[in-house]
């Protein structure tokens, strides 16, 4: 790989991390029709494709953002490699459909009403702290994501969304006030509690 | 609650304490039920967040395919060899299958996208309101409605302050004395917005519809708009106000007509 390809490449994982739109445009022009031609040689449709690449794109975002994770292959190998596993695991999944799901679905059922209640109640509630997210002003959203969702440190956020590093301790700490704040007030989340 | 410190809470749940100091932490807990209700409020949050994220970030991707999709068709791909070897019957099995995604596809939608919309386009009307507040500071001298003006101040930079819940009580105790003041009327209405009363916003907002020589006849709509996209089956009343917007010539028009495009492709 050249000088240039590798700087190419290093900036674009650097925008992949920040699921930055452009860098998945970047990835479906480069490795789409590789996906495309795996897939629908494996007994999957033009859908099938899309909803796998999709899949595979939110998958090696997840895999970039951990701490530990080392990229050693080249980018179109290793979203390749997602690509093919995910596939597989779901044709695995369709062939032995009633075997696979049986099992993980005797694993999973929960004891009781209540258990099941309870569960139901905590999806509920974190989907409207999700909703409440939303609605909070775009700086917020952006410096709780960056810190919370992201992992990133006070001055990789200070670089990012271009603040000062000392401000970003304080901003942070004033837009999650308001989060809990809305939370706090949110008549169906009270509701829960 | 505002004693409880986060940044410690924050360390515990990532697993950055001490053993000596996570142990420490644990027993207080049991003590101190203020701060175990602050760990279960952030442990709920950072999972709302999460959720909130990985929304976002299947949003972009599938955003990204929609970009590159339009300007290629993905359906041009190779043809599949299997495809060949169907038989009739496993042909009626993809027929099925077909109409499994389709119909999957309908039912498992995301059903709040207008939700997500208007997340992506709300924001605080900060440009006017640093306007109004500028305004309301520069004309101190011989003003015979000082009072108002005060009062609106106040009001107005409870809303700068972010103090939502503030600012709506302020506004509507202003309006009671002033109800004509369309700056109080307008702050009210985007106040309301930020507390999630948003049947109360459309209310508020609602008399500029007709009033067509307002200075924030056009925001308002917007903002109208927006309101209906959080309410059930609101999302006519969105697009009709947003065809309104749309064909004007204001700052909102073309930011109107993207938003009806975004609803229209996802009816």
């Amino acid at each position: 790989m050249s000088d240039t390809q590798l700087e190419t490449d290093k900036k674009l994982l650097t925008e992949l991390k920040q699921g930055k739109v452009e860098a998945f445009e970047e990835l479906y022009s480069r490795y789409f029709k590789m996906a495309a031609s795996f897939v629908q040689n494996n007994g999957g449709s033009s859908e099938d494709t899309k909803d796998i690449f999709q899949e595979a794109l939110f998958v090696l975002v997840k895999k970039l953002r951990q701490p530990d994770f080392q990229l050693t292959a080249k980018l179109g190998t290793y979203t390749f490699s997602i690509v093919r596993h995910l596939w597989l695991k779901r044709l695995r999944q369709k062939g032995n459909y009633q075997l696979v799901d049986q099992d993980k679905q005797l694993e999973s059922i929960p004891l009781n009403d209540n258990d099941i209640e309870v569960k139901q109640e905590m999806e509920h509630k974190h989907e409207l702290i999700a909703k409440t997210m939303a609605n909070l002003k775009v700086e917020c959203r952006q410096i709780i994501l960056a810190s919370y969702y992201e992992k990133l440190s006070h001055a990789e956020i200070a670089e990012k969304l271009g603040y000062a590093v000392k401000f970003v301790r304080v901003k942070l700490h004033r837009c999650m006030e308001s989060l809990r704040k809305m939370v706090h007030k949110h008549p169906s989340i009270k509701s829960l509690n | 609650m505002k004693d409880v410190d986060y940044e410690k809470i924050d360390r515990y749940l990532e697993g950055k304490m001490s053993t000596e100091e996570s142990q420490d932490f644990e027993e207080k807990l049991k003590a101190d039920e203020a701060l175990a209700d602050a760990l279960a409020l952030q442990t709920d949050l950072l999972k709302g967040i999460a959720l909130f994220g990985d929304q976002q970030l299947r949003e972009n991707i599938q955003q990204a395919e929609r970009k590159v999709t339009s300007g290629e068709t993905l359906e041009k791909q190779p043809k599949t060899r299997i495809i060949s070897l169907f038989s009739t019957r496993n042909l009626a099995i993809a027929a099925s299958f077909l109409i499994l995604i389709v119909a999957g596809y309908f039912l498992l939608r995301p059903s709040n996208q207008p939700g997500r919309l208007y997340a992506n386009y709300f924001e605080m009307d900060q440009t006017t309101l640093e306007n109004e507040l500028e305004n309301l500071s520069l004309l101190g001298m011989g003003i015979a409605d000082r009072e108002r003006r005060d009062q609106l101040k106040a009001g107005l930079d409870l809303v700068q302050a972010a103090e939502y819940d503030e600012a709506t009580t302020a506004l509507q105790d202003h309006l009671k004395i002033y109800p004509q003041d369309e700056a109080a009327i307008y702050f009210l209405g985007l106040s309301l917005m930020q507390i999630n009363s948003f049947e109360e916003a459309i209310n508020v907002l609602a008399p500029f519809e007709a009033n067509k020589e307002s200075d924030y006849h056009e925001d308002a709509l917007w903002f109208q708009a927006l309101s209906w996209l959080q309410m059930k089956d609101g999302t006519d009343n969105a697009i009709r106000l947003l065809q309104q917007i749309a064909e004007g010539s204001g700052s909102n028009s073309s930011m109107a007509a993207t938003l009806l495009e975004e609803l229209n492709a996802n009816k």
